[in-house]
């Protein structure tokens, strides 16, 4: 109550110290913010927009000789079919199993020819059929996909109707990073073949579906991503023809999965356990270690910036609660004389200089959280006009938590100075100076 | 200076710094959502599908056309008639008959259990002098097992091919529709003229075109 009063009755000091404390919050919180953001944009670049604990598995024995690396050869051909998918799933620290289809596919370039796209390209993709793969995935947890949308959205999971297409495809009408959304909305007339030996003809069975969304994808090479159905009826199609490996069909059920271990400690361990199993597996955990390492170093040093501007603020703490002993001694004496003891006049010191830490970490936290949005708005603008994914913020309560909590002890440790000459303070010496 | 004034010009600032961070908040969006690395998604949506096979000969594979892929009479009425979630097979055969499809073609449309098949043959016959009565025999057996599957069948006669004389088969056509319980549409009055010889259909883009106007009025139900 008597920090309280104090606080009240020096209330422009205690604004000032308020406001240094706050700054220096916004300064670390917004700093820890963007970095967090920017470390899992720059993650999910490397990652392609999927999980960073994602595995790829092939349709294929391991090559023994290319264990211990991120993208090893694959060995001879080896169907993954359910049981192989369940054998998988039911592994330790495996969180999830994104069975992956893939067929070969010609397209029928759109008429009229995509809006912006380059008159030439557009001549050249009337006169022929666009050789293609489609890949089929399941889209009902999109979260567990190497996947990521730079225009419009994925496809509905289970749509027959929907397909999402990659920069590659955009860019055979001529249309770079910055205009590919001009093929969103535009219908996609899309052919998976049968071979008919004994008529020398290949049959298509056609479908039509409208481009949702541009992606970049690491699911399997192919530049249309379709929900998984589309890509199964597309190549049981194909398979029912003649010489189906002469498209590159092979008898596997599936033709790889895309597995997310419990958090990236453990992708070595999993990998491991589908090497034992049998297949070839690939993940980019070498890498995404390597730019987690240099993204830790860049969080260091801003979490330093941070902390030299909580320091600064905290030494100003420190300063005005000296001048507060200076001033209240005859109070203090007064306290010591009616009976406070020592610790009494510790604490009192030391509750104002907390409330005042905190009250600055809340103001900073808050400051510092508007402020990273406002930062990653004007990115996310610059990114939009670039065609690319934008970062997300979230609300990152622990970094908000910590920095109140911070300002908090750091504001005590810095009172802790004053509180003791003022506990130290005998009360005739203080009632004496007046 | 008072305590109250001191109080007045930090509460200012503060309020200064306050107004500045919150304004620059909204007028960059704040509120925006900004597409996450991947996209919305909001539910399982399977739809139903039906596929549209269509059995036929040279024109109907797009032989002479620039870009049969765009332009061939079959594929227009796919793209017309049906909604965007039909399948489409084109199980033509270059000089079929309909005793070749009988082998080459109606085994195919029937393993795809087809909603709807569009039959167009009878050209070659007519250009070969194949007797009526055989063709007639084979055209019915076409459409008999292509209504077994319980697909709608719409069989399209010959239009005018000059001097060949297509009369008979046309009359064959429409009887061994109706008896399959097909749907016949008429291409018998499409024709060109072309300066002094007689009348004659021509598939060329137009050709392609009148042709699928005409399936695409049957199947939709409108009188061509």
């Amino acid at each position: 109550m008597l920090a309280g009063r104090s606080v009240r009755r020096r209330a422009g000091r205690a604004l000032l110290t308020v406001l240094a404390v706050a700054l220096a919050a916004t300064l670390l919180t917004s700093l820890l913010i963007a970095s967090g953001a920017a470390r899992s944009r720059v993650l999910d670049q490397v990652s392609a927009g999927g999980p960073l604990a994602g595995i790829e598995v092939a349709a294929a024995k391991p090559d023994p000789g290319a264990l211990d690396s991120d993208k090893p050869r694959p060995g001879p051909p080896r169907p993954i079919d359910d049981a192989a998918l369940h054998r998988i799933e039911r592994l330790p620290n495996v969180k999830s199993v994104v069975p992956v289809v893939v067929n070969p596919v010609v397209i029928v370039p759109p008429v009229p020819a995509v809006r912006g796209a380059t008159a030439r390209s557009a001549q050249a993709n009337q006169s022929a059929l666009i050789r293609e793969t489609l890949v089929g995935a399941d889209f009902s947890h999109p979260g567990d996909l190497p996947v990521s949308v730079l225009v419009g959205r994925l496809p509905h999971a289970g749509s027959l109707t929907e397909v999402a297409v990659t920069l590659g495809y955009a860019q055979r009408f001529g249309l770079d990073r910055r205009h590919a959304g001009a093929v969103v909305g535009t219908e996609l007339v899309i052919g998976a073949p049968r071979l008919y030996s004994a008529l020398g003809q290949v049959r298509g069975r056609w479908t039509r579906a409208e481009i949702v969304g541009v992606v970049t994808q690491q699911a399997a090479a192919g530049d249309v991503i379709a929900p998984i159905e589309q890509a199964q009826l597309a190549r049981q199609w194909t398979r029912q023809g003649d010489l189906a490996t002469e498209f590159g069909v092979d008898p596997s059920p599936y033709s790889a999965l895309f597995v997310i271990a419990n958090g990236l400690g453990h992708v070595g361990a999993v990998r491991q356990e589908i090497n034992n199993i049998g297949f070839s597996t690939s993940a980019p955990e070498t890498l995404i270690e390597s730019v987690q390492r240099y993204l830790h170093v860049v969080e260091i040093v801003l979490t330093g910036i941070g902390l030299i501007g909580l320091l600064i603020a905290a030494l100003g703490i420190t300063n005005a609660m000296l001048a507060a002993v200076r001033e209240r001694r005859r109070e203090i004496g007064v306290l010591k004389a009616i009976g406070a003891r020592d610790r009494d006049v510790r604490r009192m010191f030391l509750i104002e200089a907390g409330t005042l830490g905190f009250l600055g970490g809340a103001l900073g936290s808050v400051f510092g959280y508007l402020l990273a949005r406002a930062l990653a708005n004007v990115v996310n603008r610059y990114l939009a006009r670039e065609h690319l994914a934008a970062v997300s913020l979230g609300l990152p309560v622990a970094v908000l938590a910590g920095a109140i909590a911070g300002a908090t002890l750091l504001a005590l440790v810095a009172g802790t100075l004053p509180a003791q000459r003022a506990a130290r303070l005998p009360a005739r010496q203080a009632m004496g100076d007046r | 200076m008072t305590g109250r004034r001191a109080f007045r010009v930090p509460f200012r600032v503060a309020a200064y710094v306050a107004g500045c961070l919150v304004a620059v908040t909204q007028l960059s969006g704040c509120g925006g959502s900004g597409h996450g690395a991947l996209g919305g998604q909001a539910h399982v949506t399977v739809q139903p599908s039906q596929t549209f096979v269509v059995v036929g000969s040279a024109a109907t594979v797009g032989d002479g056309l620039d870009q049969p892929m765009q332009q061939v009479w079959a594929r227009l009425v796919w793209r017309e008639a049906f909604p965007r979630s039909t399948i489409f097979v084109n199980a033509a055969v270059r000089d079929a008959t309909a005793a070749s499809a009988l082998q080459d073609q109606v085994p195919l449309a029937a393993e795809l259990h087809p909603a709807t098949v569009a039959v167009w043959l009878g050209s070659q016959e007519a250009f070969d002098r194949v007797p009526v009565d055989g063709f007639a025999t084979d055209l019915r057996a076409v459409l008999e097992r292509l209504r077994a599957t319980g697909a709608r069948v719409f069989v399209g006669d010959v239009p005018q091919l000059g001097a060949v004389r297509a009369d008979a088969y046309n009359a064959a056509i429409a009887r061994v529709a109706a008896d399959a319980g097909a749907t016949l549409v008429p291409l018998h009055d499409l024709s060109v003229r072309r300066g002094d010889g007689d009348p004659v259909f021509v598939p060329n883009p137009a050709g392609h075109r009148a042709i699928a106007d005409a399936f695409v009025a049957a199947i939709k139900g409108r009188a061509p």
